[in-house]
């Protein structure tokens, strides 16, 4: 049902395309949009589509001169399918050349040539900069290589870091200072919405996290190889994983930023699934027992680190809520709002339940963190099902695969085989009893619903 | 793209090539206009992956004596007065203000006190050309050339090896 929805959505918004509700001058306003477009026409849905008007005319729910008509508008044809295939290679191979190029000029900048004055090397590489942007803006928005241009603006992006690190190298600033890379985000992330690019929003995501790891060298007085540290850090990545979240259901209340959304999600969902992993670890939490909290005084952490850890919290929390307030969606759906609130919500008590574990060094919170993971995985496959998202599965199955594994090697070495038998038999129960418990509540369902069929 | 769009773009790729070129005057400027000082080093040889090969240099001025034990913690402003000795400068007084000296027009570094005790200046970083780091790796005798800017903030103009300027 969910998959016909979704078919009925996609395919009303291609209709209102093809109505000129979105004329064509529109559709390449911006160069991501074509991005989108893309999207909108990939044979697949075109298939699904069609196999649903079939579906509605055999089933009397339109006629056949309907079904023809809407047939007609959903045909695909070979060349059609070959060019969606073509344009979406071409910008997997444009994107994975402009990163090539750019890692080239990045290796570059590091040999630190003496024969060229630093002068030199600074004028040619802002010149480089400009130039590919102006040859992206020209591709993607003047030409119609949507694809290729956006990639050489992904490249000037790339540039622009390249540069902001040729200039620290030429006067000596102080290797992995903290600002660079902060400089090089501020830079990118307008630029990722104004060109509405997937490419280039990955990119800040990456510089976000990158310029949160360098900033963190100056929260703590020991550095990461203290555990607690570390778990501190990992605190602040969690909670970004929920400001991520927050920021993907903001985005999906507007049209232009729509196609942002899956990358917000996946990325925030990794990143919190990656944190719950770590913390999941037995030897980890052992460790912080053996060495204690004690040397880390919460009272040395740099004020930075709360107001940011505080920020994102607030950030994912307050946006959540304020986006169902401020944007309210079009047609209502209740069921997708609650889920979505669970989910910031529930990452958002990860990042405090790890501070807090830390603080008061529970270290037998290892089990709770691995029934998070068991939750998270079976909330983010139920999500995955209900809300027709193949990347919310997959990401649990990962999760929960490697974290299974994991913990078969990390209990052999810790408990006795017994102890590891006894652990995986019960979870294993516990999950048949849950499933048998699902089976059971869909087959009432199933005869509550064709007893009201037959009431009716 | 709308033409307001357009804006927006090449005013953001304006942005950076503006601040690129700021960050690049505003360090060129506190090099001319800096006063130039000699001190005495220590290096060991690394490499980054963003900026290549580079040195960790190490100063004597950046081991506060004994006599100021007490007066600064981690992470707090530390002025190192210098004087000109011989070939290089060396620390005459450790304050917690930069007033009196600005006040006596006395050449001054700032730097930040650890949690190891030593200070940090923002100058432990020299970045080389691809392969000549050993160079500074095997040196007996390391100098290096900071200019100053009026506010003590430092900036690695060049690396005097065993007496003679590095140029590989």
């Amino acid at each position: 049902m969910e998959l016909v929805v979704s078919c009925l959505r996609r395919g009303l918004s291609y209709w209102l395309l093809l109505n000129g509700q979105t004329d064509n001058a529109q559709m390449s306003e911006h160069g991501a949009s074509s991005e989108a477009d893309a999207e909108r026409l990939e044979p697949q849905f075109v298939a699904c589509i069609r196999r649903e008007i079939e579906v509605w005319r055999a089933e009397g729910v339109i006629s056949d001169e309907v079904a023809e008509v809407l047939l007609a508008r959903y045909e695909s044809t070979e060349a059609e399918r070959r060019s969606f295939s073509l344009n979406r290679l071409a910008g997997i191979l444009a994107v994975m050349g402009a990163v090539l190029v750019g890692l080239g000029v990045v290796g570059l900048v590091a040999v630190n040539w003496s024969e060229i004055s630093d002068l030199a090397k600074l004028v040619m590489m802002i010149t480089c900069t400009a130039a590919s942007y102006v040859a992206g803006w020209l591709l993607a928005y003047q030409m119609g290589y949507a694809r290729v241009g956006i990639a050489l603006i992904l490249l000037g992006a790339i540039l622009f870091g390249a540069s902001i690190h040729l200039i620290a190298q030429a006067y000596n600033v102080e290797v992995n200072h903290p600002n660079l890379v902060t400089a090089w985000l501020l830079g990118v992330v307008p630029l990722a919405y104004a060109t509405r690019s997937k490419a280039l929003l990955v990119l800040s995501i990456i510089l976000l996290l990158s310029a949160l790891g360098f900033r963190a060298q100056g929260w703590f007085e020991t550095g990461f190889e203290s555990l607690s540290v570390f778990i501190l850090g990992l605190a602040v990545y969690i909670s970004v994983a929920g400001a991520l979240f927050a920021a993907g259901r903001l985005h999906a209340r507007y049209d232009k930023f729509k196609h942002f959304v899956r990358i917000f999600e996946i990325c925030g969902f990794i990143i919190a699934g990656i944190g719950v992993y770590i913390l999941s670890w037995i030897t980890l939490w052992r460790e912080v027992e053996w060495w204690g909290f004690g040397d880390l005084a919460l009272s040395t952490v740099a004020v930075e680190y709360w107001v940011l850890f505080s920020a994102f919290i607030i950030i994912s929390a307050v946006g959540m809520i304020l986006v169902g307030r401020l944007s309210p969606r079009e047609v209502p759906d209740p069921d997708r709002d609650r889920w979505e609130l669970v989910g910031v919500f529930g990452i958002v008590g990860i990042a405090i339940l790890t501070l807090v574990s830390l603080i008061f060094t529970v270290t037998w919170v290892w089990m709770v963190f691995n029934v998070i993971v068991l939750l998270g995985v079976i909330a983010m496959i139920n999500a995955g099902i209900r809300f027709n998202r193949g990347y919310l599965v997959n990401i649990a199955f990962i999760l929960f695969g490697v974290t299974v594994l994991t913990r078969y090697f990390e209990i052999a070495g810790i408990f006795e085989i017994l102890d590891q038998a006894v652990s995986f038999i019960v979870a294993g129960v516990l999950l048949i009893v849950m499933a048998l418990g699902l089976e059971r509540l869909r087959k009432n369902l199933l005869v509550r619903m064709r007893s009201e069929s037959l009431d009716q | 793209m709308t033409k307001s769009a357009t804006w927006v773009f090449f005013a953001i790729v304006a942005l950076q090539v503006v601040g690129l070129v700021a960050f690049a005057g505003v360090k060129q400027y506190a090099v001319a206009t800096g006063t130039e000082v000699v001190l005495q080093g220590a290096p060991v040889d690394p490499r980054s992956l963003m900026q290549g090969d580079y040195a960790i240099l190490d100063y004597e001025i950046a081991v506060v004596p004994d006599r100021y034990e007490g007066l600064f913690e981690s992470g707090d402003d530390v002025i190192v007065v210098l004087t000109e000795r011989g070939e290089v400068w060396e620390a005459m007084e450790y304050l917690t203000d930069d007033w009196s000296p600005r006040l006596r027009n006395e050449v001054f570094i700032r730097g930040e006190m650890q949690s190891d005790g030593r200070i940090d200046f923002g100058i432990g970083t020299y970045f080389v050309p691809e392969g000549t780091g050993r160079a500074v790796e095997q040196a007996g005798d390391v100098k290096i050339r900071v200019s100053l800017s009026d506010d003590g903030d430092a900036t690695v103009v060049g690396v005097i090896l065993d007496g003679e300027e590095f140029s590989p």
